[in-house]
């Protein structure tokens, strides 16, 4: 008996353990797809497929609506175009590439809840008489579009059926930015990359955001690097020895010994806004400046990658973002500070004063439709932050006023936007 | 006449033994009710990091695991035989050398002071098993293209198990073997430790 | 026989280093024991070290003050009752306990507890408020060793429901399963300073819903790993 007890005892200390949990992509290997008869798809075939479908097929797994949407991502000469799906039952998604073969269309690729962190893989068939035949020649998307196919759990072969109907367009009545956090999504949700890294800005495109929100402070010899805490500690970094403030060290020091928790460096500001600008399709940065010293040297990227984006011909809106007072101070040193992209966390008023942008208030101080009107009526947009559960997003696109929502969970955000009548 | 003799001689050498025995030797158990005391332990030894972890691979490195690790406790022993304390010191979790790709050379040293509430059960007389929870004030040395030190407070743990041997009533010297672990220090740091212990207050 | 009498006292002395002490009179608050007496009283604190998933950089355990009484009903029955409270929110828990000896040094106990939460937060000037209920199922198995010490281990399911929470007059939707997830808990009750006994235990929760991370709003459908460490002083 005394043996059962320790051996229980035991046991319990071995379950005691936190369990590290991962969600790797799965394998995307698909013979049809990868064959040389299978031609890549233009960036303007996978935009005639975007729309609202209807899932006939798969609708316990995903929901019943499934809004698609074209990104691309440029790495080098290279153009890699994308299509998402954005699923309702649990903030799910789909990205898939898509190729051409004889006259109907593939797409390949996975799914993935991003509650928790169950992934699988998908292979999406158009036919030529299912409407592919129509999409390759120029249409655009109708009701005969049909994307037949079938997904799996993990890595096991894809063999459970879906089925998807087109249905109507994306919605777009009204403006809206899907902002996603952190360039894209946070580490502890187990994205393909580290958050606040040049890696998760080139995915953001495909988790549905328009925009990104971004951490910015300042190394030791003053260079503006992207990194949310303020220490160097176990959630964002892979352990080194180096610990405390990153304000400690210099962007050398940081450049040779840190390594994001997926591998990654710590991205300058410049790399991130490079990478946005030249290798992504969003329009929206909201620089989150967390420390007053590093306004100044912001505000001289931003001009100079709003001017670069101006040149090019490409939308592309940078805003500093002041979460209160002692940066606001700092703010309003800069000369013409009134003519600053900005962007005012906390005061309406103070958002009224510095001629902001966008009034941001915190998600958890309700609706404040009256508040967010009378911004709107000096000409900002407002936007709320950050917002994660479903029924919470739902409620403020029906019921609030807003321009725009941050959330972890742009995927979900951009279901709740698209697929609204 | 003989039997008798050689009974009362074992008698009196077991007699004489519970009497060495029993003459007060310091004990981590009561040897009576309602006995208080406060107990101070001194300890210094060495200490071996059980892993490269935390030395970033990429960098072609050169760990050094060993290290000291000098510790005081100050503990309350109650009339039973759980006590409870604090333990604080100074530690070297780990040192690393290392050289970048343009052949710069940097060092890396990973400095604790631990400050825990611990509790202790006297499983015998000698033996002592602890078990502790608190931070640890942690620091990097960094020497690489400059010079950094930063410091950073890390919640972390410990366990240990020690054996006393008495000098005398109030004084005992004690081996430690002690396991000190702090959460942003990716593992944790086995040391061994020879200890001076002092009942330096009874009643 | 007189070397009989004098080797008695001798025996004696070297028995009693390994005396079995019964379990009555022994204070216990965890233990599954049917109680003897009225009301045992606890007080101490429960720490919870946060995940990093959900406090990010701050990194810290978080207490709170643990009041825990037990009141005998009638036969093996006992309530258990406790109140974890931090001021800004508290939990208070009330349940009915079975306990039976199973052998002369083994027991066990089952039990219900239904908690209910309820938290006042000011969130930049606007009053966020929240309240939700909790059932734990529990089985605990108990070991008494020599000198009074007491080995618990104990396994629960956690049930979250009817969690309510507003910021100002908004209602804002927490997410949560209802079966949340389990804790297994291992303590050690034994004297301490005189008549006083001590608790000291660890807990590791696996649930996708803690109380009191309520203001968070977390998203997670996942069992995070909650850590505890238990203390208690029983009067």
């Amino acid at each position: 008996m005394k043996q059962a007890i320790l051996k229980a005892t035991v046991a319990l200390a071995l379950l005691s353990c936190k369990r590290d949990l991962e969600a790797p992509v799965p394998s995307l290997a698909w013979e049809e797809f990868t064959s040389a008869a299978a031609v890549r798809l233009p960036g303007s075939t996978l935009q005639r497929i975007e729309g609202v479908y209807t899932l006939e097929q798969g609708t316990e797994d995903f929901g019943t609506l499934a809004p698609a949407k074209w990104s691309y991502t440029v790495n080098g000469t290279d153009t890699l175009y994308q299509l998402s799906f954005f699923l309702e039952k649990q903030s799910a998604y789909i990205i898939c590439e898509g190729r051409r073969l004889d006259s109907s269309i593939l797409l390949n690729g996975y799914w993935r809840r991003m509650v928790n962190t169950e992934t699988g893989r998908i292979r999406l068939t158009i036919a030529k008489e299912a409407g592919a035949g129509s999409l390759l020649n120029g249409a655009t998307a109708s009701t005969s579009v049909v994307i037949a196919g079938v997904y799996g759990f993990g890595e096991t072969v894809p063999d459970i059926p879906i089925r998807l109907r087109y249905s109507q367009p994306l919605f777009n009545a009204t403006p809206f930015q899907i902002l996603a956090h952190r360039c894209g999504g946070r580490t502890a949700d187990l994205l393909p990359a580290s958050e606040n890294s040049v890696e998760m800005t080139k995915l953001a495109a495909r988790f549905g955001a328009t925009g990104i929100e971004t951490d910015v402070q300042l190394t030791k010899d003053g260079v503006p690097v992207v990194y949310h805490d303020a220490t160097l500690n176990e959630r964002l970094i892979q352990k080194n020895g180096l610990v405390g403030p990153v304000k400690n060290y210099t962007y050398a020091q940081l450049y040779a010994l840190v390594r994001l928790t997926n591998g990654e460096h710590i991205p300058t500001l410049r790399e991130i806004l490079t990478t946005v600008l030249y290798n992504t399709p969003l329009q929206f940065v909201w620089l989150d400046s967390k420390y007053p010293e590093s306004i100044a040297i912001e505000r001289q990227i931003q001009a100079e990658f709003m001017q670069k984006a101006a040149a090019m011909g490409r939308q592309l809106e940078i805003v500093i973002g002041i979460p209160g007072e002692e940066v606001m101070t700092a703010f309003k040193q800069l000369p013409n500070y009134q003519s600053v992209p900005s962007l005012v966390e906390y005061s309406p008023e103070e958002a009224s004063a510095v001629h902001a942008r966008v009034w941001a208030p915190d998600w958890t101080l309700g609706l404040q439709n009256e508040a967010v009107a009378a911004q709107q009526a000096q000409g900002r947009r407002v936007f709320t932050w950050t917002v994660d559960i479903p029924e919470n997003v739902q409620r403020y696109m029906r019921e609030g006023r807003f321009n725009g929502i941050l959330s972890n969970f742009p995927s979900m955000t951009a279901y709740y936007y698209y697929a609204r009548q | 006449m003989q039997d008798n003799k050689k009974f009362f001689l074992v008698s009196l050498l077991l007699l004489c033994l519970f009497q060495v025995y029993g003459q007060e030797q310091f004990s981590s158990q009561p040897t009576k009710r309602s006995q208080y005391s406060w107990v101070a332990t001194f300890s210094g030894g060495a200490g071996y990091y059980v892993s490269n972890k935390g030395t970033p691979a990429l960098l072609s490195r050169k760990i050094s695991n060993l290290s000291h690790v000098t510790t005081f406790r100050l503990m309350w022993f109650p009339d039973h035989l759980l006590h409870v304390g604090l333990e604080t010191g100074h530690l070297t979790f780990y040192t690393y050398s290392f050289r970048d790709s343009v052949n710069t050379e940097g060092v890396v040293k990973l400095k604790a002071i631990p400050v825990l509430i611990e509790w202790s059960m006297a499983v015998t007389k000698r033996l002592n098993l602890f078990a502790g929870s608190g931070v640890y004030f942690l620091t990097t040395n960094l020497d690489y293209r400059g010079k950094a030190t930063s410091n950073k407070l890390s919640i972390g743990w410990m366990a240990a198990g020690s054996y006393i041997v008495p000098l005398s009533a109030n004084l005992g010297l004690g081996t430690e073997l002690k396991w000190m672990n702090a959460s942003e220090a990716s593992n944790g740091i086995l040391s061994l430790q020879a200890q001076l212990v002092w009942k330096f207050l009874n009643w | 026989m007189k070397r009989l009498l004098f080797c008695l006292p001798l025996l004696f002395c070297l028995h009693s280093f390994a005396q079995d002490i019964p379990i009555e009179g022994q204070k216990r608050i965890f233990f599954p024991y049917p109680m003897e007496k009225g009301w045992q009283t606890s007080v101490g604190f429960i720490a919870t070290t946060l995940p990093l998933d959900i406090t990010e950089e701050a990194h810290f355990r978080v207490p709170a003050a643990d009041i825990h009484l037990l009141r005998k009903l009638a036969g093996k029955f006992y309530t258990d009752i406790r109140f974890n409270v931090q001021g800004v929110q508290n939990l208070a828990t009330l349940g009915p306990r079975w306990a039976t000896p199973l052998s002369k040094r083994m027991s066990m106990s089952i039990g219900n507890d239904v908690g209910f939460w309820f938290g006042r937060i000011n969130v930049g000037g606007i009053k966020t408020r929240g309240h939700g209920f909790q059932n734990y199922p529990n089985l605990s198995v108990g070991y008494r060793f020599n000198k009074r010490i007491l080995l618990t281990v104990r396994g629960e399911a956690i049930m979250n429901f009817g969690v309510q929470t507003e910021a100002g007059s908004t209602p804002v939707k927490s997410q949560y399963r209802f079966l949340s997830g389990s804790a297994y808990s291992v303590i050690l009750e034994q004297p301490f300073a005189g008549k006083k006994s001590m608790t000291l235990g660890f807990r590791a929760m696996y649930t996708d819903y803690f109380w009191q991370t309520w203001t968070l709003f977390e998203n997670y459908d996942r069992n995070l790993f909650f850590p505890q460490f238990i203390v208690g002083l029983i009067l």
